[in-house]
């Protein structure tokens, strides 16, 4: 338990920690604001004239062509054919409205395409005039009249002057909708905030890190120090390794330590010194400096040093680069893997494009044993640095990969890189005392990896849609590279991790539990499963079918990523303060499961904003409290072990879930389409919670409150 | 039938050949002696043929004989070729071919040059009128080139520029050509749809057209309500391309053809051709391979790849009948 003291101490920390980090925030947010404000201005401006140069080109093009026709001889009433040869232009021009072969007055002889009407009437009110020598430009001459442009609010009318033989024959007039503009316009406002969301939070992580590392560490030490020499501990003297103010306090705290080692030494030897002189009186000497030995710890020859000790906030920022670069593909995995060739292997192509989801979690979770014994042998450090190898070969060779098995391949290969860093990074934080571990894990475990998640959606995605799928595996790999040199340049070399002793029999023994297991198979197993399943699977193949760009999809993922982290500290806090866990964790999957149900009642897209936002904000209620549901249920067990154990096993079924979710997702979705497979995957949300509440209510007994953790 | 002279061509042919020399290092000597047997005098693909050896810088001896639309001149052509024995015999026309070679499986030596190898041009239908075996294999000592589009192509054509249910043909029953391609259109008319009327003109004693029946033959397929006046190939039609092509337009009759020569030296509408000079060209290529040393039998009759689709524009603002903006951009316009 902390005491109080402790916790003031921590709070200050975390007090200046918040202080800066809400600044820099608010610095940050004003700035999005107004950037993005000049950026949309700007962007109007500069982009209506590229559509108008656009709708020139395009028109000079098939002008030439009534040009000849009307050279040849044939007057433009009788040109045949006309709407069969302007329609391949409006099928390949998206944004071109409608083209409009008009004579030299400006009269519409032929013409294909929509909101024709619009020329029509601006024709006749005179906002288009195109007969006669009206309004010729600066240096413009009769016999070569340029291109007119005409606003006709909905529409651009850009009108192409047809010219034979030094007379205008006709014109041809381009309809451009404008609203192509402001959508446009749009999307890049929206790319341009997500990057300054994603910026925002980058900063924010780099931040943490950077006080973690540079101030938050000495403080601590100093602390530590300072409380040792309270207590009377003088046997210990700082590890130094900064040259700045703390450093230089930390050097002075060393040179008192020093030198009242030394004197202690010196008190020692002169009372040896005395016992050769004169035995009686070093007797007596000998028992006051006992005495002071016993009250006061001194070093004996050399001092022992005291290290920092491992800070949460070090494993962040590279938690949050490998989050951020795995998560660069989320948004487009089955549409890439859809792309590739597929093996002959007797499955339909939907669940073959879900396996590329699915092998990876079932690799991490079948590779987390191995990599907690080499965590134990090898310390933290290097096994994330390990475990970066396979992690950016299997990026770099899915970036060329051809095939649906090759593919398969380099997921499984990246997977167990990431398995060992994840088992790494919870070696990092089991090692920590106790009371920090669980603020740590919630604190900096949850918001790096969902920061990093969703920051690397959106970016994955609009990336993707800018230089590739492919090129997006190659950017992966390259953070990789920033994550693990963040690893090797700033974590302690070896730290030594908690043990995780035969993973298999404590798993088993876990589950032996009936109500841990069913928080296991009930809780947190189905929560993966719809995530994986509606998010990873679904929601990628569905806005992709309802016609959505990539960026779009990038977005709306990156809502849900949003939810979670919104709700994570609350979730922890509600279950804390009212000891509500396992209620919240019911109403996590009930709730999460009616928010599919806005798929029967609303438009596709909305629904779906509405079923993740509803999931990511249940999800990051329930996630807590999973944990301190069942952690009073160990503390009989071995303390120490139990509750990395217990993690260890949550997430298993966690990773076990997220595997089968494309699988079963791909199932629903051949059967019964995509919206009522989501409204089914909903379905198995609320039934386990059901589930979950039935074996809780019976299993619970009359016993009271596991929020302030007492053993019922 | 190798003489010493023909040996050492062909010698120095195989040597120029692997070393990639033109044809000037070839003849080492004496130029090539092509026996030339026309029909209807020299026009354009003879001067296709004439050139390719002059750009080929091979020299040539042209032996230039013209039977004046005379039939009855060809056996005496027959008779000199044998004679002279030239390196390469140059059939022009259907008429010449037929009467100078007589069908591949039943030449007769004495009528038919059987012992020369020839390269025929503007031959139609050389299979059908039995010229050759098959196009890949000639099956005698002849080859050439075909000068014709598939009938299905110009079909093709007829119906991107207008669709069409009814074709009307005037024709000469004594040309041959014109008598295959009007039975290979009856054979389209089931498959495409359209209804064909044929109609035969009438022939003065010389076996001739008469040209003052053409108005009259044009003006009953006017009257039956036909969309297209489609003018096969054949001598007799060509001589009278004028009056033809006339007839038709002042019936207001749009006329398609098979050559070039109704639409770009007559009053025609438009056509799916190929230029003669071109292939006039193509035969003079042909008729390299079998100098070099090559077997007619072992050339294959070919034609060339690419037609031109081609418009007198005249035609079409006097008849007010366009092709579509489309077909514009890659039309040939005279």
């Amino acid at each position: 338990m902390t005491t109080r003291n402790q916790r003031g101490k921590l709070r200050i920390e975390e007090t200046f920690t918040f202080s800066l980090l809400t600044f820099a925030l608010i610095v940050l947010i004003a700035n999005a604001v107004v950037t993005s404000r000049l950026a949309h201005n700007l962007y109007e401006r500069e982009i209506t004239p590229e559509f108008n140069r656009e709708a020139e080109v395009v028109g000079r093009t098939v002008a030439a062509q009534f040009a000849r026709a009307i050279e040849l001889g044939i007057r433009p009433e009788d040109l045949v054919g006309v709407e069969e040869f302007l329609a391949p232009t409006l099928v390949a021009q998206k944004r071109f409205d409608y083209l409009l072969f008009a004579d030299a007055t400006g009269k519409v002889l032929f013409g294909k395409g929509r909101n024709t009407v619009l020329y029509t009437e601006a024709v006749n009110q005179g906002t288009i005039s195109l007969a006669g020598p009206a309004a010729l430009a600066l240096g413009e001459k009769r016999e070569t009249p340029r291109v007119r442009v005409f606003d006709l609010g909905r529409v651009m009318n850009t009108a192409v002057p047809i010219v034979v033989q030094g007379e205008v024959q006709g014109w041809l007039n381009v309809g451009v909708d404008r609203s192509g503009i402001a959508d446009l316009a749009v999307e890049t406002r929206w790319d341009i905030l997500i990057i300054l969301l994603v910026s925002l939070l980058t900063a924010v992580e780099i931040l943490a890190f950077l006080t973690g590392r540079s101030i938050m560490t000495p403080v601590r030490l100093i602390r530590v120090m300072s409380e040792k020499l309270a207590q009377g501990d003088w046997s210990r003297r700082a590890a130094i390794a900064m040259r700045d103010e703390a450093g230089h306090h930390l050097i002075a705290l060393n040179a008192i330590i020093d030198q009242v080692n030394g004197q202690w030494r010196r008190l020692r030897w002169k009372a040896d010194e005395l016992a050769r002189v004169n035995p009686a009186l070093a007797a007596r000497a000998r028992r006051v400096v006992d005495a002071v030995g016993r009250d006061l710890k001194f070093a004996p020859e050399t001092a022992q040093l005291e290290r920092p000790g491992p800070i949460p906030a070090i494993a962040r920022a590279p938690l949050f680069v490998y989050a951020f670069a795995e998560q660069l593909s989320a948004s487009f995995i089955p549409l890439f893997a859809k792309t590739l060739q597929a093996p002959d292997w007797g499955l339909s192509i939907g669940v073959l494009i879900g396996l590329p989801i699915s092998v990876f979690f079932a690799v991490v979770a079948a590779s987390a044993p191995l990599g907690g014994i080499l965590v134990n042998r090898l310390g933290t450090r290097w096994i994330i640095m390990l475990g970066s190898v396979p992690a950016i070969i299997g990026y770099v060779m899915a970036a060329q990969t051809t095939t649906i098995p090759d593919f398969l391949l380099w997921r499984c290969v990246t997977a167990i890189g990431y398995a060992l860093i994840a088992i790494a990074c919870w070696g990092y934080l089991a090692s920590l005392p106790n009371p920090d571990r669980r603020t740590g894990e919630i604190s900096v475990f949850i918001p790096a990896a969902m920061a990093g998640a969703v920051c690397g959606t959106a970016i994955g995605a609009m990336l993707a849609d800018r230089i590739g799928y492919r090129a997006t595996y190659l950017v992966s790999a390259g953070l990789v590279v920033v994550a693990a040199f963040l690893v090797w340049r700033y974590m302690e070399p070896k730290i030594a991790a908690a043990g995780r002793s035969s993973a298999l029999r404590s798993t088993l023994g876990v589950l032996r539990n009936p109500r841990v297991a069913a928080i296991v198979i009930f809780g947190a197993m189905p929560a993966k499963i719809v995530l994986t399943g509606l998010l990873l699977y679904i929601v990628p193949l569905f806005l992709s079918e309802l016609g959505a760009g990539q960026p779009v999809i990038g977005r709306i993922m990156m809502i849900y990523g949003l939810a979670v982290l919104l709700a994570v500290h609350f979730g922890a806090r509600l279950s804390d303060r009212f000891g509500t866990a396992a209620s919240q964790i019911t109403w996590a999957g009930i709730l999460t499961g009616l928010g599919t149900v806005a798929l029967g009642v609303m438009q596709p897209v909305a629904a779906l904003i509405v079923a993740l936002v509803i999931m990511g904000l249940c999800q990051g209620i329930a996630s807590a409290p999973m944990r301190s549901l069942a952690a009073p249920l160990f503390e009989r067990d071995a303390a120490e072990k139990a509750p990395a154990t217990l993690s260890g096993v949550i997430a298993q079924a966690e990773f076990v879930g997220a595997a089968l979710g494309p699988v079963i997702a791909a199932i629903l979705v051949s059967a019964f389409g995509y919206s009522h497979a989501i409204i089914a995957l909903g379905g198995l949300s609320v039934a386990t919670a059901v589930v979950f509440l039935l074996i809780e209510g019976l299993l619970k007994g009359p016993a009271a409150n596991l929020g302030n953790r007492q053993i019922p | 039938m190798m003489d010493r002279r023909a040996f050492m061509q062909k010698t120095s042919a195989a040597a120029g050949a692997l070393l990639g020399l033109s044809g000037k290092a070839l003849a080492a000597d004496k130029p090539f002696r092509i026996y030339m047997m026309l029909f209807r005098g020299w026009e354009e693909a003879c001067d296709g043929f004439r050139d390719y050896f002059a750009a080929r810088e091979i020299p040539v001896d042209l032996i230039v004989r013209d039977a004046k639309q005379q039939r009855s001149a060809i056996p005496e052509m027959v008779r000199e070729a044998k004679d002279l024995r030239p390196d390469l015999v140059y059939i022009w026309g259907t008429q010449n071919a037929v009467a100078a070679l007589g069908p591949w499986n039943a030449p007769d030596p004495k009528l038919h040059i059987t012992d020369l190898p020839v390269v025929f041009n503007i031959v139609g239908e050389p299979v059908e009128n039995r010229i050759v075996q098959s196009l890949e294999r000639p099956g005698r000592n002849a080859t050439g080139t075909v000068y014709v589009a598939p009938i299905k192509t110009q079909l093709n054509t007829m119906t991107a520029y207008r669709a069409f249910k009814r074709i009307g043909v005037i024709y000469s029953p004594a040309e041959s050509s014109s008598v295959l391609t009007v039975k290979a259109l009856r054979e389209a008319s089931g498959p495409f749809g359209f209804e064909l009327l044929a109609m035969q003109a009438p022939l003065n004693a010389a076996k001739a057209l008469i040209p003052e029946s053409l108005p009259e033959l044009a003006q009953a397929l006017k009257r039956q309500q036909t969309d297209w006046l489609y003018i096969p190939t054949g001598t007799t039609l060509q001589v009278n391309r004028i009056a033809l092509t006339n007839a038709a337009l002042e019936v207001r009759l749009p006329t398609f053809a098979a050559t070039e020569r109704f639409i770009r030296f007559a009053n025609g509408l438009a056509g799916l051709v190929c230029r003669y000079y071109s292939i006039g060209q193509f035969t003079g290529f042909k008729a390299e391979q079998i100098l070099r040393g090559m077997k007619p039998e072992a050339i294959p009759v070919q034609t060339l790849n690419r037609f031109s689709f081609i418009i007198n524009m005249r035609t079409a603002n006097t008849l007010r009948f366009y092709p579509p903006l489309s077909m514009l951009s890659y039309a040939d316009t005279v």
